[in-house]
């Protein structure tokens, strides 16, 4: 095989994420046959074989890269042709939903469970110099959607000419990502050749294949972008820049060359987006067949989420996930008995938490919270089994505040620890703590004797009223007053953002990869986390202690080491539980009958690219119609 | 009567200037502003990321000029348009806020208009027949129907609609003004039949909203004319009974109907919000609403703007038709 002997095709990195057993039995072959690799007798879909016959395009073995990535198909080899069908609740601000399908950047999170970091764009990388150096090299003879090569000048131009350039950072990244920034300055990434990129930092990087692969996309077109960048043609504006290169322009508008399976072809704006076959696409099947299976992927835009599952189970929609909820479950599983389409239950992931204001404005509240007694009494005053039964149809897994099943850091004692039922114990411990009823109106007293009482941020009228409702009376019970502060999304984020809150309810931020939301899990900035702004100034010494573990375990290599860091740092947060959390929530979705090549299991983790990635729908295939 | 127009336009314009400020307030009012708005849209997708959303929106804002005084921010707002007609782009879809108006502006008067004139259609002669024969059975019936019609909230009976449309009829494709496939593709005869096919729904939903009040407007109204003495006058001579209803009986009654219609011109535009959401029509009723949420500050402010304007220019028309049929009115 082409390529460096010493970087040779590496499937995973060494580090081992959680094992979930796989239940699906794929019929496909499980390699790609050498022989069809070096007879480069690849197959492609009736529409691309037209083009070539015409003379529009070259033939498929001259569009494939000399070794092209090969995907085994879930179930079985499919066939070419037809249209898959999603919905998004709008385009450009749901621009998320269409990149984390699209997305295809040097590394990638394996599918459908993300149990490792796999090789994408790039074949293979090595680490040198203990790590400070690492060297990726690009799969040979790769090209754009136009048929322009692909090479290591479009990864530098993305980075230092549109992410690291103050002036033209796209509106929709407002600050450069931390990730890429050790000790101030940017890691530096430079052209060894065409298709060799040497990364390189003062301290090991850790950090680099995970952050790889949690960037959709990590290089943008040079030779159509730099037509627009004041740095390459003269009469350029930089705010011109600016506007063209938001993730979602990029995405939506046709003729931007990308490396995905589809490009867009069509855009009606605020109504629906289409997608054609893109016929420089990298992979192939294990039968060696050109993907992506599907020549058309279509959104369309329908504002209601009830409405989008209203159309997926009509069979208008193939794929349902994005936006489904648990309490469209009873009404999706009695109809499923049409054997229109199939649900999945993924899980389970980041559910509801409480996130309690450590620089809450009231002095007495903000003593209490600070104090750990409080927080494990209100973690244990939560009856979880009643809200998973009343309000999760049994999708909820009760559990406390720690990482979550899929983290490669798991452990189950620290993931249940302070979730049990145990009102006795929660009143004993505020007793303890000196909140007590002092005059008999069945509410404990905060030290400056006013009432125990706070109010719950929640967003209304989707997300968490339900479960913010159960909590406050059950806090009750245990003698603490808790309001809802029932509010649009809109009214509650700048409160969160400001930290004018008491109690913020929220899905829990990353517990699948808190490496991947540092501003939560460590003091990662000025401002952060946004549950204790002062954390610079006054935090604990045990969030001092887990952020410095935080980031020892992004500047090693030696997988060994960042597990102890992050074991650590897991153990510390688990032990002060600075955030009470209700449960992980599983994740209903559901695809169409007609459809070939679903996963049976997945992650809609966001740290992991989402549900959209899981599906990989480049392999999906359309049985029938 | 050029005079009485020219004088009611002139009088318009402080009112415009005050709306105008009044409109830009609005949008001020809530807490937070498009960004904060905006990085909340971003967390409510997973795409935060690892940065904090705080440094995020100060470096926003600068660039966007949300520092400046409120006072500043209207000044540069009202003189764009004022002197361009720059309504300004909208943040959250990336066009010009009339650009974006206008791509919605065709389907969403062949809506409302179809509507409108549904509701009439079937209100008015309800109106008349309850009128004529007050405190009958069929009066009782028309107005227990009306009140049902009112009570429904209109985007109950858009879902149920659509939940019967999908399980019961199994149609291809459920809610929106037009098949998927037709969804930016040119006009034609196959366009328009899917078009058709679509329309009727949202036209009964919004339709039968507003029948019940005009039908109560109607009834009572013509029964108060119905008991004057020109009436009577009229029987007295031996006119036909519905040439004396017809002629000396509606053609008073339906007067505030026809003041009640330049208060619905705004409602062409901007009216049917829910329904609109709920049935994933392309119209502006859904486009204002995601501008109110998101902050999107030149879209909302525009959009208040416009509507405000549309309601002016209404009442002018609607004085002017009224003014026009009602020979009493006086123009001092």
């Amino acid at each position: 095989m082409p390529g460096d002997p010493d970087l040779g095709p590496q499937k995973k990195t060494a580090e081992v994420f959680a094992e979930v057993a796989i239940r699906q039995q794929t019929k496909a072959p499980r390699q790609l046959d050498p022989a069809l690799l070096a007879s480069r007798a690849f197959k492609e879909a009736p529409m691309l074989a037209e083009r070539v016959k015409r003379g529009e395009l070259p033939p498929v073995p001259e569009r494939l890269p000399e070794n092209p990535l090969v995907v085994v198909p879930f179930e079985e080899v499919g066939r070419y042709g037809g249209t898959l069908r999603h919905a998004l609740t709008g385009d450009i601000i749901q621009s998320a939903g269409v990149s984390k399908i699209l997305s295809e950047s040097l590394m990638g999170f394996e599918r459908p469970l993300p149990r490792g970091v796999e090789c994408n764009l790039a074949e293979g990388h090595q680490f040198l110099d203990e790590g400070r150096t690492a060297i990726f090299k690009l799969r040979r003879g790769l090209r754009w959607s136009d048929g322009a090569p692909f090479t290591v000048d479009d990864v530098l131009f993305y980075y230092y000419d549109m992410v690291f350039n103050d002036e033209a950072r796209a509106e929709d990244m407002p600050v450069p990502p931390t990730i890429w920034v050790v000790d101030g300055a940017p890691i530096r990434l430079e052209k060894v050749d065409d298709r060799t990129l040497r990364v390189s930092s003062p301290k090991p990087l850790g950090r680099v294949l995970r952050a790889l692969a949690n960037t959709d996309n990590f290089a943008y077109p040079r030779h159509v972008l730099s037509r627009w960048h004041p740095k390459y043609s003269v009469g350029a504006s930089y705010a011109d820049f600016r506007r063209r290169t938001t993730g979602a322009m990029l995405l939506m508008t046709p003729g931007i060359p990308r490396l995905s399976a589809w490009v867009a072809k069509e855009w009606v704006r605020g109504q629906r987006l289409v997608y054609e076959r893109n016929p420089y696409y990298w992979k192939v099947d294990s039968a060696g067949n050109q993907l992506p299976y599907a020549d058309h992927l279509v959104f369309t835009v329908v504002q209601d989420p009830q409405v989008i599952q209203l159309k997926f189970m009509n069979g208008e929609l193939d794929l349902f996930g994005r936006y489904s909820r648990i309490d469209m479950y009873p009404t999706l599983k009695a109809e499923e008995q049409k054997r229109r389409f199939r649900l999945y239950i993924s899980g389970p992931f980041s559910g509801p938490a409480l996130y309690l204001n450590w620089d809450c404005p009231k002095p007495a509240l903000r003593e209490a919270f600070r104090d750990r007694r409080v927080r494990v009494a209100l973690s244990h005053a939560i009856h979880r089994e009643e809200i998973n039964q009343t309000l999760y149809h049994g999708l909820l897994e009760p559990s406390g505040y720690s990482f979550g099943p899929s983290n490669p850091y798991f452990s189950e004692d620290t993931y249940k620890r302070y979730s049990e039922f145990d009102p006795e114990r929660a009143r004993a411990l505020l007793d303890e703590a000196g909140y007590r009823d002092s005059d008999g109106d069945g509410f404990r007293e905060l030290k400056d004797g006013s009432r125990f009482e706070l109010n719950i941020d929640v967003m209304a009228p989707d997300f968490g009223r339900d479960v913010c409702e159960l909590v406050a009376e059950q806090w009750r019970e245990v003698g603490v007053k808790a309001n809802l502060n029932g509010a649009l999304r809109d009214i509650i984020w700048p409160r969160r953002l400001n930290g004018e809150f008491d109690i913020h309810h929220w899905g829990l931020e990353g517990p699948e990869d808190p490496l991947g939301r540092l501003n939560d899990w460590a003091i990662a900035s000025p401002t952060s986390p946004f549950w204790h702004r002062n954390a610079t100034r006054e935090g604990p010494e045990w969030l001092r202690e887990a952020t410095r573990q935080i980031e020892l375990a992004l500047t090693t290599v030696d997988t060994a080491k960042a597990r102890g860091h992050m074991v650590r740092a897991r153990d510390l947060h688990t032990d002060h539980i600075p955030v009470i959390v209700v449960g992980s929530a599983y994740h209903v979705w559901g695809a169409s009958a007609r459809l070939g090549n679903v996963p049976e299991d997945g992650s809609s983790a966001d740290v992991h690219r989402g549900w959209g990635r899981s599906v990989a729908h480049e392999q999906v295939y359309i049985k029938h119609d | 009567m050029t005079p009485y127009i020219l004088r009611r336009i002139l009088h318009m314009i402080p009112t415009l200037v005050l709306i105008s400020i009044v409109s830009f307030v609005i949008i001020q009012l809530p807490p937070g502003d498009m960004l904060t708005s905006f990085m909340a849209q971003l967390a409510g997708q997973g795409e935060q990321g690892s940065e904090s959303a705080v440094e995020q929106v100060r470096a926003l804002r600068g660039r966007y000029g949300l520092d400046d005084p409120v006072v500043v921010q209207y000044f540069r707002w009202i003189g764009r348009i004022a002197l361009h007609g720059d309504f300004g782009e909208s943040f959250t879809y990336k066009m010009g806020v009339l650009e974006l108006l206008w791509d919605r502006l065709g389907l969403t008067l062949a809506l409302t208009l179809s509507a409108l004139v549904l509701t009439w259609v079937i209100a008015v002669p309800i109106g008349v027949y309850s009128a004529t024969r007050p405190y009958s059975v069929g009066d009782y019936g028309f107005t227990f129907l009306g009140f049902i019609g009112l009570a429904t909230p209109s985007f109950l009976l858009a879902l149920i609609l659509m939940f019967i449309q999908a399980t019961t009829f199994e149609v291809r494709s459920v809610g929106g003004l037009l098949s998927p496939e037709y969804i930016g593709a040119p006009w034609s005869i196959d366009k328009a039949m899917d078009l058709l096919a679509h329309i009727w729904a949202p036209v009964v939903v919004i339709g039968t909203e507003g029948t019940a009040s005009v039908i109560r407007i109607m009834r009572g109204n013509l029964l108060d004319v119905l008991g004057q003495q020109h009436i009577v006058t009229a029987r007295a001579k031996g006119l036909k009974e519905w040439r004396v209803i017809a002629k000396y009986g509606v053609r008073i009654a339906i007067n505030p109907l026809v003041s009640r219609l330049g208060l619905q011109l705004p409602g062409l535009i901007s009216g049917a919000v829910v329904v609109g959401i709920v049935l994933g029509l392309p119209t502006a009723g859904p486009l204002f609403y995601t501008a109110l949420t998101s902050q999107d500050m030149f879209l909302a402010g525009g959009f208040i703007l416009i509507a405000a304007t549309l309601v002016l220019v209404g009442n002018l028309l609607a004085d002017i038709a009224l003014a026009w049929l009602d020979p009493r009115i006086r123009y001092e």
